[in-house]
């Protein structure tokens, strides 16, 4: 299963994920360059209301910026016809909140659902990739559970693991942290960094929630890009010490209302 | 006056094409996405035909046969009465078959189905579960529309069969029992009074009822946006303007045949 993405991963140097110029957004006059390679982890931080999500969609291939390319897996993404884009989209992650799921089908059958679809394997073979996946994940005993029957954590983590299942190569996820408790955050942060380990993974990641992400950031070896989208401004850090660093007044604000100086 | 009423025959004008060309697409690009071989797919058609027309039948067959019990009975006796050189089976069966039998299970298409397409894809779309397929990759037209459209083809042709059967031979085992024992006779010329051509444009006319019905249903569904408000106006728009639809076809059907 996905072979030709494994191979993408191994032979290619490019970036997975890139923004060229792009304007995705009227609040921001600037243009947005970044580059994700495999094994990275980029951060968007900023308020409610900044275009976290705008972003991570352009970004992902699901909105088409004002001007610029977003490319990914060397693609750019907005010229591709739509049934090779529709192929490129099962190698690209995209985590919304948790209320995402299908209401109606279980979470096995969620979980299972784009590999049926895309008939990336039989049905049956599908189920024991998605149970398996699944049990990864502490949710052995909720498969045949409705995702109204789960916790906030639970049907993040199965929101997590539809895309996960395909085996992509590039993951955004939005709203990382929202909703949970000091303990389920830290289990989240430890997920995140197994899931950039162990699949070799380009994250992208969104939240407001600065404290988080600064021990998110702390508990990597190496340097995490980070993208703080403020009032009228983009600041892209190459490392999030530097945004905790950094002294401009549209920061500070930020780092005040996290009580962070 | 006149301006509004060119204003409004335009809008409608308009609101066919997009209405016809949403089905159309979404038939189109399930026949080039999945076909009959996704599992997928295949699954969500046979969901929705248990919903759509399995779990329909005993309301149909209730109305079938109170249709029969009713209707049919009284066709037959009054006619008999009225004139020996009427041709009743070919009366009844026409009435039953290619009128009643169809606009009988449109009705309850579009209450039941209809309704519930709205409430269930308008839901889908408020809680985000459409935007969460369409991350995955996952064609909505392909895997939300088409399946509803296919299997309210399925479900309305069935499903008017039924009830052209139940209202027309039960009204004839109604009337023989309980009005007069010649109208048995009619149990045997009901299906030979039907020529080749009427049963072929029961056959499309059916499949266009069902197809118009749940497009009508998915296509305003899918306008919902963000207000939870907006579910219950659109069920009611689509309970009214399916019922509209299928009496406009119905009359152009009349025509012409």
């Amino acid at each position: 299963m996905n072979q030709s993405v494994a191979v993408i991963q191994q032979t290619s140097n490019e970036a997975i994920i890139k923004a060229d110029s792009i304007y995705f957004s009227e609040r921001y006059t600037q243009a947005l360059s970044l580059a994700n390679h495999a094994g990275e982890l980029s951060l968007i931080v900023g308020p409610t209301g900044r275009g976290k999500t705008a972003l991570m969609q352009t970004l992902a291939g699901l909105r088409a910026p004002s001007s610029g390319s977003a490319i990914l897996l060397d693609q750019n993404v907005y010229q591709l016809p739509a049934k090779t884009w529709q192929k490129y989209r099962q190698h690209i992650g995209y985590v919304m909140p948790s209320r995402s799921l299908v209401s109606h089908l279980t979470v096995l059958q969620n979980v299972s659902l784009p590999l049926i679809y895309h008939r990336l394997c039989e049905p049956s073979k599908a189920d024991q990739f998605a149970a398996q996946l699944l049990s990864d994940l502490g949710l052995s005993e909720k498969l045949d559970h409705l995702p109204g029957q789960l916790d906030e954590p639970q049907r993040r983590l199965t929101t997590l693991a539809r895309p996960l299942v395909m085996n992509p190569v590039a993951l955004f996820i939005d709203q990382a942290f929202a909703h949970f408790d000091a303990a389920t955050r830290n289990s989240f942060i430890d997920l995140y960094l197994r899931l950039i380990a162990e699949r070799n993974l380009s994250m992208i990641l969104a939240s407001k929630d600065l404290r988080t992400c600064a021990r998110l950031a702390a508990a990597r070896d190496t340097n995490t890009q980070t993208l703080f989208m403020g009032e009228d401004q983009l600041f892209l850090f190459s490392d999030f010490k530097e945004l905790m660093q950094s002294d401009h007044p549209q920061v500070l604000s930020f780092k005040m209302n996290h009580d962070i100086q | 006056m006149t301006g509004k009423l060119g204003q409004g025959i335009v809008a409608s004008i308009n609101y066919w094409l997009n209405l016809f060309t949403f089905a159309q697409t979404a038939i189109v690009d399930w026949w080039h996405i999945s076909g009959y071989a996704n599992y997928a797919v295949r699954r969500a058609i046979i969901t929705q035909i248990i919903f759509t027309g399995v779990n329909a039948l005993p309301l149909i067959i209730l109305l079938a046969a109170l249709t029969a019990g009713g209707l049919t009975v009284q066709i037959m006796t009054l006619s008999s009465e009225l004139s020996r050189e009427l041709n009743i089976p070919a009366l009844i069966s026409h009435l039953m078959v290619f009128e009643i039998a169809p606009l009988m299970t449109a009705m309850i298409l579009i209450s039941r189905s209809g309704s519930a397409i709205v409430v269930d894809i308008g839901n889908m779309k408020l809680r985000g579960e459409i935007e969460g397929l369409i991350h995955l990759g996952v064609d909505i037209d392909d895997y939300i529309v088409a399946p509803r459209l296919i299997a309210g083809m399925i479900c309305q042709l069935m499903l008017a069969i039924y009830f052209a059967l139940i209202a027309l031979y039960g009204g004839a085992i109604f009337a023989g029992l309980f009005v007069d024992n010649a109208h048995l006779s009619n149990l045997n010329s009901f299906f030979h009074a039907l020529p080749l051509s009427t049963l072929g444009l029961f056959v499309l006319k059916n499949l266009c009822f069902g197809w118009l019905i749940c497009a009508t249903a998915c296509y305003h569904a899918l306008q919902i946006e963000d207000q939870v408000t907006q579910l219950p106006q659109q069920t009611q728009s689509v309970i009214v303007r399916a019922t509209t639809h299928v009496f406009l076809l119905n009359g152009l059907f009349m025509v012409v045949v």
